[in-house]
Parts: structure tokens; sequence; C-alpha cells
């Protein structure tokens, strides 16, 4: 037991006070009102001294109460707890190392890797530690289950080599992800048996503004785990960043935004362009042409053009100087590779008959810098077979046998191709495309109108459309259509309902491609289709879907997990992708295929597709928010409820803190609350008892003690 | 008593009744209707043959309202006691169509009701018994002054009292009263505790009166308060003896009827063997 304000002990000497006036005073209790005193004699007082204590229960009491009292305003606690927590109890401890791109600033990394130091020399032999990396991610250096494992002697020292193996990277920070996961693998390793061990995570980082915190915000932060976050602090303050804003348009050319921080003591900086891709270097009279002078206030952020540039290269790199952090002062470009998409058409009408869904598909199909749209129509039926295997078909007549088969083969070499269901022949054909079993298909009688619903906005050719605002299908009126009657194959996804549940947009897959069937007329009595605003969005996107352009411009950041499926489209096989520095791996194609951008720079891919060898590159950019190195306050953690120790803490002297930690673990326990409601318990009694003696001899033995 | 109208009471004056009351020689201007002529035939001397003359009562009741009134140990206080008792007067001699009359006083007079007998008399005195205890001390002083100043007729002075006040003043303005004709009764009220002072622990005892605050312990004080209260008391009755008043000591655990039973008694032993006729005379031997 001890006390948080032993001084207040004194007060146990007012024990005696009781005792006293018990033993030695005994005046009148009260006033008697008398008619006259005239007849009266004042007595002396009389002041007796008792040798004898007559009410010992009311004595102890009272001579408890003030104990108690004495013993609340000194404020006792338990030490044995303290000990407990403190000193004895071994910690499971995980060490978290920012290895982030913010940490490529001179002197951070030494720091880091000098506080893991000092942190593995305390280490006890009944600690279990755990070492980790991380940027937007956790990444495990050494598991507690391998610091269990290893010698005592030999932990630390290879905690330490897996230290220096690793150095700060390129990704950006997400600690709002990160303290969670760490929390979990903490938690994780704890395991029952050492469940009462006291966890902590220490966070070795600069703390930079852009450390993506956000996430803490929904997280409930355990009780058990305690967080100390140990800053490395930069010894540079002023960096900005560059990056690339939009694409490169004939009008504005390249737009560059420039980015300040804060507490950046810098307001001016240079900015360049140069390309350094493809061999087609600017030459320097060009260089100095497109160096500009910017100003750019702290905390605030300027967007300048490179006319020019346009006309010089396909990806573009732009430097920044004038700063005095370097890791973010290069940002890179690479213009979109437009790519052909052949679109064939068949079906009747003449391009110039409004009456015609030629007419409207040959006016659908928009042009972007990522591709280029060939459309074909095939009316007469002269197109050599051949051509189907080169592109999107859309089919609004009926098939041959050979065109048939023929179709087939296309679609399962990977083509897309578009039934417009204007009768139930069509339909039929496309089930038979796919060579699955054909359902009934017959004509709707159809009352009114019927409305698309049900639409499969998860599907890429809907995704244009997912978006409350977007997503009303409800004013397409279709006024004929085809009832498919019994089950569909397994390998079909309905992608769009009729009134009925009727399936109006059926997706049957065949070999690597597929057939899109729509049990509706595009046009004229069959519906509005054409005419609608879903139309040309849902075309554009069927082709983007088809040849893999929906991503413009080529661009990602570092950390990003790059979907080469985007890029490869419908093709198969191995991926080449080349890194910036030059390393070169393989991927292979599939829907989950990607490609992790470690690094910033320009991005490398080639492949072969149904059209032969094909390249593509994409930009890496560094995370813009890893570029806001201004420190973020350790207050703003905790305000979201991760429990940080106090910053003045670690200020405080050994005593200091002894003294604190005391007053922590009796502001725990609270022991004086319980003393206090004793003594008034005690109070009360003692007042009771008092009443029930004074009433039992008022007359005989007034007491004012 | 010198009453207005006829009544129970002896009249001090000659009047119309059947008692003889004695002779006296004829003047010139006597009413020869009064001349005693069975004499005048025996003796050839004129007589005018007086009768005594029958009156009414007018008693007139001082109360002490002093705060030393308000003690009482039991469930009432002495107060309570003396106003009862001053009702309980009050409305005997209104039921014998007597005139009653009412001083309230403390050290001053509070309150007066002149004697009368009339309609709503009783109803006002004992409105002016119900007034609680006021003023402070007793101070028979002013409000016997301002009796005797006030009542010039002859009639019964009755003092209903707790008389803990020096004896001097009593003294000298009861003679004033009883010089002046008054017959005196005293009634002198006191608490079972004022006379025993049976208190058991030491206290501040608090007079009262002025409110001062004596310590006194009982056990060692009583033996003193006693003989000093004994002589007290003494000392009244002995004034009250030696005026010719009536004394009687009356403790308020004692009750009133038997209290007022015994007062009557004894006035009606003294008045007979003081009179010379028979107090009580019936109405029918009256003569115009």
């Amino acid at each position: 037991m001890s006390f948080l304000a032993p001084l207040y002990l004194a007060g146990l000497a007012a024990i005696g006070l009781p005792i006293l006036f018990h033993m030695i005073r005994r005046t009148p209790k009260g006033k008697v009102p008398f008619s006259t005193l005239m007849f009266l004699e004042a007595s002396p007082p009389k002041v007796t001294s008792r040798s004898k204590i007559e009410h010992w229960l009311l004595l102890l009491l009272r001579a408890t109460a003030i104990i108690l009292l004495a013993l609340a305003f000194s404020r006792p606690f338990m030490r044995q707890s303290e000990d407990q927590t403190v000193d004895t109890e071994s910690k499971r401890r995980a060490i978290l190392v920012d290895v982030s791109a913010s940490m490529r600033r001179d002197g951070l990394w030494e720091q880091a890797t000098q506080k893991v130091d000092a942190l593995l020399k305390d280490v006890k032999p009944d600690d279990s530690v755990g070492l980790f990396v991380f940027d937007n991610e956790l990444l495990p250096l050494l598991s507690f289950e391998e610091w269990s494992g290893l010698k005592a002697g030999h932990q630390a020292t290879i905690a330490q080599e897996r230290l220096n193996e690793v150095s700060p990277g390129w990704m950006g920070t997400n600690l709002g992800a990160v303290l969670p996961e760490a929390v979990t693998a903490v938690q994780d390793e704890a395991g029952e048996k050492t469940a009462a061990r006291a966890t902590e995570i220490v966070v070795i980082t600069d703390l930079q503004r852009g450390s993506r915190i956000e996430g803490l915000q929904t997280y409930e932060w355990p009780d058990a785990v305690t967080v100390d976050v140990q800053l490395v602090e930069a010894m540079t303050t002023g960096n900005a960043s560059v990056q690339v804003v939009g694409s490169i348009d004939e009008k504005s050319g390249l737009r560059v935004r420039i980015e300040n921080v804060a507490d950046s003591p810098h307001e001016r900086f240079n900015v360049q362009t140069a390309s350094n891709l493809d061999g087609d270097t600017i030459s320097a009279t060009e260089l100095v042409a497109m160096q500009q002078e910017v100003h750019v206030p702290p905390e605030q952020n300027r967007v300048v053009q490179f006319k020019d540039v346009s006309n010089v290269s396909r990806s573009v790199v732009v430097s920044l100087s004038g700063d005095d952090d370097s890791f973010d002062n290069q940002a890179w470009y690479v213009r979109p590779q437009t790519s052909r998409v052949p679109v064939l058409y068949r079906g009747n009408g003449e391009s110039s008959d409004p009456n015609e869904l030629r007419y409207y598909l040959e006016r659908a199909f928009l042009s972007t810098p990522a591709r280029a749209i060939d459309f074909y129509a095939d009316v007469d039926g002269d197109t050599p077979d051949e051509a189907w295997m080169t592109g999107l078909s859309i089919v609004a007549k009926s098939l041959s046998v050979e065109q048939l088969s023929m179709s087939s083969k296309a679609v399962e070499d990977g083509w897309t191709l578009i039934v417009v269901g204007s009768s139930v022949e069509l339909c039929e054909q496309a089930f038979e495309i796919t060579g699955t079993t054909v359902p009934d298909i017959s004509e709707a009688n159809v009352e009114g109108y019927a409305m698309l619903s049900d639409v499969d906005l998860e599907h890429p050719i809907f995704q244009p459309f997912n978006d409350v605002r977007l997503a009303d299908f409800t004013k397409l009126p279709i006024w004929k259509h085809r009832i498919i009657d019994g089950e569909l194959p397994k390998s079909s996804r309905v992608l769009a309902l009729l009134d009925g549940r009727r399936p109006a947009i059926v997706e049957l897959t065949h070999g690597n491609g597929r057939v899109l069937l729509f049990t509706f007329g595009w046009h004229d009595v069959d519906s509005q289709f054409v005419l609608s605003s879903k139309f040309v969005p849902l075309m554009n996107s069927v082709v983007d879907d088809f040849a893999g352009t929906s991503v413009e411009p080529p661009r990602a950041l570092v950390g990003d997990q790059f979907s080469i499926n985007t890029l490869a489209g419908s093709a198969k096989g191995e991926m080449i992708v080349t890194a910036p520095s030059g390393l070169e791996h393989s991927v292979e194609i599939s829907p989950s295929g990607s490609a992790l951008l470690s690094e910033p720079g320009v991005y490398a891919f080639a492949w072969a597709d149904r059209d032969g060898p094909r390249t593509a590159s994409i930009a890496a950019n560094l995370d813009p928010l890893e570029s806001r190195t201004d420190a973020l306050g350790l207050d703003e953690i905790r305000a979201l409820g991760v429990p940080l120790p106090d910053v003045v803490e670690a200020r405080l002297t050994s005593d200091e803190k002894r003294q604190l930690l005391a007053r922590e673990l009796e502001s725990r326990q609270r022991f004086w609350q319980w003393v206090i409601l004793v003594g008034i318990v005690l109070l009360l009694i003692e007042t009771w008892l008092a009443g029930h003696l004074a009433g039992g001899g008022a007359q005989s033995e007034p007491d004012t003690t | 008593m010198e009453g207005c109208f006829n009544g129970l009471h002896r009249s001090p004056f000659h009047g119309f009744s059947v008692e003889f009351s004695e002779y006296r020689q004829y003047t010139d201007g006597d009413d020869p209707r009064f001349l005693d002529w069975k004499v005048a035939a025996r003796s050839d001397r004129y007589y005018i043959k007086l009768f005594e003359d029958e009156t009414n009562l007018r008693c007139n009741l001082l109360v002490d309202n002093s705060r030393s009134m308000s003690f009482g140990s039991l469930d009432y206080t002495k107060a309570d006691y003396a106003k009862t008792l001053a009702a309980c007067l009050a409305w005997a001699l209104t039921q014998q169509r007597d005139a009653a009359g009412l001083v309230v006083f403390d050290e001053d007079v509070e309150d007066i009701i002149p004697a009368r007998f009339r309609h709503g008399q009783l109803r006002q005195i004992l409105m002016a018994l119900e007034k609680a205890e006021q003023g402070s001390s007793t101070d028979l002083t002013k409000p016997l002054d301002r009796i005797a100043g006030q009542v010039r007729k002859r009639g019964l002075v009755v003092l209903i009292s707790d008389l803990l006040a020096p004896i001097e003043g009593l003294d000298r303005n009861l003679g004033y009263l009883a010089a002046a004709g008054h017959e005196l009764v005293v009634f002198q009220i006191l608490d079972p505790q004022e006379l025993n002072f049976e208190f058991d622990s030491p206290a501040l005892f608090q007079d009262l009166e002025t409110g001062n605050e004596v310590y006194v312990d009982p056990a060692s004080a009583r033996k003193s308060y006693q003989e000093r209260l004994q002589k007290h008391l003494e000392q009244v009755q002995t004034t009250c003896e030696k005026l010719g008043a009536i004394y009687e000591l009356c403790t308020t655990d004692r009750p009133l009827e038997v209290a007022l039973s015994e007062f009557m008694l004894r006035r009606q032993r003294m008045k007979a063997g003081a009179a010379r006729v028979p107090q009580r005379r019936s109405p029918a031997g009256r003569t115009a």
C-alpha cells in the first residue's frame, strides 16, 4: 500500500481529539428556559476529567472515521499492481518501421535504424518482439514466432540483419490500414497463454501529413494494446512536389501541378520537362525553352503549362528543383497509345437512312486518344468470312450455316459478338453460335410496353451506368421482344430483365469470347433503344471492354497493383513487365493477373494477342500524399482513439515518471472513494448511536464530543 | 359593593330593601315617607328608618401576561392556567349578572376592558385572554396604579399572577387598592417545577423575561432556590394578609375546579365571619 499524498496522513493526529473531548469536556448540552432566575445562583461549570471512557463504541467509530478520512485524503493505491504492470510483466512488442518514400529524406532512415537498435537492446529475456516494416501495407521482417524460435542472444542480431537488408521504398504511407493490421498481428501472436501480457506497438516513422490516418476513425482500438510513436525528425523542412495533371492535348499541352508543403521555407522552384524514353531526348535549346520558374507559397499549389510538349514525344518526365527533398521531384507521363478497333455490322440499311440501325451504329462509336474505331458494314453479305475474325461484330440479320460456324469459331477464339434479337430466329442463332442447347424462344405479346429492370450494373459493360443518377432504364420503352423459356446454359449471365422477369440481355460465353444477346430490336417497331441516352454509352462501353481501352490515361500510382487485364483484354499467355529500373518479370495474363508498381517511372508491358506482339507503357508516379512531408501532430492520432502516451511524459525524469505512474495507478484504482464511503457509513452509524445514547440518557449525560 | 344595579351583593349605601340598617334622626329635607311612625308614636321623636341597599358586583380580573407565565413543565403553561382561571371567574360573574372587567398586563397594561355587565362582555374578555404572551418582565406597579386610578367604585379586584417579582412594589400597590376599599383576591400561579426545582442535569438556565443565562447545577442549587422561593412566597402571603386580601397559591398541577371551589369556600367562610348580615338574601325580601 502506497500513498499519493502521504502528508495527509498527518491528519491521523486528529484521532486524539475525540478522545480528548470525551475525557475532558463536560459542559451543559443545551439551554433550559426558566421563568425567573431571581432565586437562582450561578453554579461554577464543572470541567472534570474522566479517568474512564464511557462509550467505547462511539469513540471507536469516531476515531475510525477520522482515520478513514485521513487515509482517503492521502490517496492510497496498491504498489503491487504497478510492479506487475511496469517492472515484472514481460511485453509483446511489435516494432513497426516506416519504409515509405518520405523516409528517403536525408537522415531519416539512419535515425530509424538507430531507434530500432535501441529498442532491441532494451528487450528483456521474457519479451517477445516482432519486427515489421510498413508503407501502405504491413510486412513482417521477423515474426513473433521466429523471435521465440531463435536463441536468446541471437534474436536482436537477426532482427538487425533483417532490417539492414531493407531500405525505404517508393510507396505511400497508410497508417490507417497498417495499425489495425499490426494490432491483429500482435493479438494473434499473443495467443491465450500470454493474453495477460502487455502488448505494445512501437511505430518508428516520420509521421508526415500524408500518412492516411483516416482509416483509424472507424477502428475501435483494443484496450490491451498501447502504441508508442517514435518520431524520426527530418533535417530539412522545405519540400515541394510535382504532378502531371490530366493528359496532353493540343490546346493546353502538358499541365503540371507544383505543390508546396506548409512548413516550407522555399517559394521559388524550377520546373523542366524532358523526354527520356524512346531515345528522342530533347536538345539543349529545347530544354531551356521548356523550363519555367514557378512561385508557390507554402501550403499552396500552382499549375503551369508546357504547350510545346505535345510535339515532343510519347512519354515525358517533369523535374522540379529548388526544394530540399528530392525524392518526389520527378513525375512521369505517358501519352496513351491509340489502338484501332474494328467494328463490324452485319445487317441492313443505308448509312444515310435514319430508319435503319446502321445509321445509328455508324455514329455511336466515338474515337478517343486511346482508340480509333474502324466501322465496317456488311449489308450485302459480301464481306469475306475471315473479316469476322478481326473485330467486334454486331449481327442484326440472320446468319447462314457457314457464317454460324465461322462466328462460333471466332467467339471461341476470343472475339465478341452482339446479336440484336429482333426476331426469334436471330435469338436462336445466338445460342447456336455458343453451341449450347437452344431453349424455346417465342414472340412476346406485349401490352403497352415493357421496361428493362434488374440491370447488372456490376458487369463491365454497364459500369458507366453504375451511379444512381444514371441507372434509370425506365425511360426506354420496348414494344416488342422475344421470350426465352426454359433454363439458360450455365455459362450464361443475365445482364438485364424485362417485365415478367424475362431475360432482356444475356451474356453467353463460349471459349475465350462471348455473345451478347439482346432479346429485343434496337429501333423501329421493337424499341427506341438507339434513340435513348443509354445507347451511345453502352456501345462505347462494350468497345472499351472488348478492346481493353478503358484505362485512360495509362497512369498509376506507385504501390498500385496494376491489372494487366486492362491492357491485354482477351489475350492469353504471358506478359513481360519491365520496371523503370530495367528489371523484367513475366506475369500470366488472367482476369486476376496484376503487376505491382513498386517504383516511380515508366513501366513497359509486352505481350502477344490475336494481332501479334503488342506493347504498352504506363507511368507510375509517387503517391501525391507522400509529398506532404510536414509533420502530423500526435494529438491528431490520439484524437482518433489511438492510446498514445503523452508527449510531456517522455520528457520527465524517472522520479516524475514514477510519480505520474503512481497518480495513474491511483486514479485507476480509486480506493479513496471506497474509503470515503465507509467513512460516511461509519459517521452515519455514529450519529445514530450518539442520538440513541443521548436520547436514552438525555437528562443525565450531555456530551459534546 | 358599589354597583349600579340591584344585585346579589351587599351595598355600602343605604337603599331600599327588607334589611334594616339603622335609624337616623330626621332633619329638614328628609323624605317624610321614611319616617318611622311607630318610633315617633312611642318616643315622640322623629327617626328616619334606613335599609341596606343591595347591588351587583364589579369585579376586575388582573391577569399577568408576562413571559415568565409561559413557563410550564406540564402540557400547559402557567399562562394557560391563569387565563383559564380568569375565564372561569368571568363566566361565573356574568352568569350571576355581575359586571366583570379585565386587565391584561406584563410590564405595562396591555389590554383593559372596563367592568360592565352587558351583552358581549364575556366574549370580549375571552378574546383578550386568547392573546399570546407578550412583553418581558412582570411589573405590578403600573397595572395596579392604573386600576387604582381608573376604578373609582369599590369592587372586587382579582390579581392572577406568578408574582415572581420583587415584593416591594406589590406591597405598596396592593395597599392602594385595599385603601380604596376594594376587596382583593390574589391568585399566585406557580409551576410544580418552580416549587420543587427538580431538574437533574446541569444546564444553562435562561430567564424567560430578561433572556439572561446562568449555568446552574440543580443538584447544588436546589436547596438555596427553594429557600429563597419559600421566603418570597411567605412575604407575598404576609403582605396579602396584612392588606386583608385573600391569597391563594395555585400550582398548575392542581385541578382548576378544586382550586376554584376551595377559594369560594374560603371566601365564603371569611365573609361569613366578617359579615354583620347574611351574605345572600332572597330577592323576595326586597322592598321597593
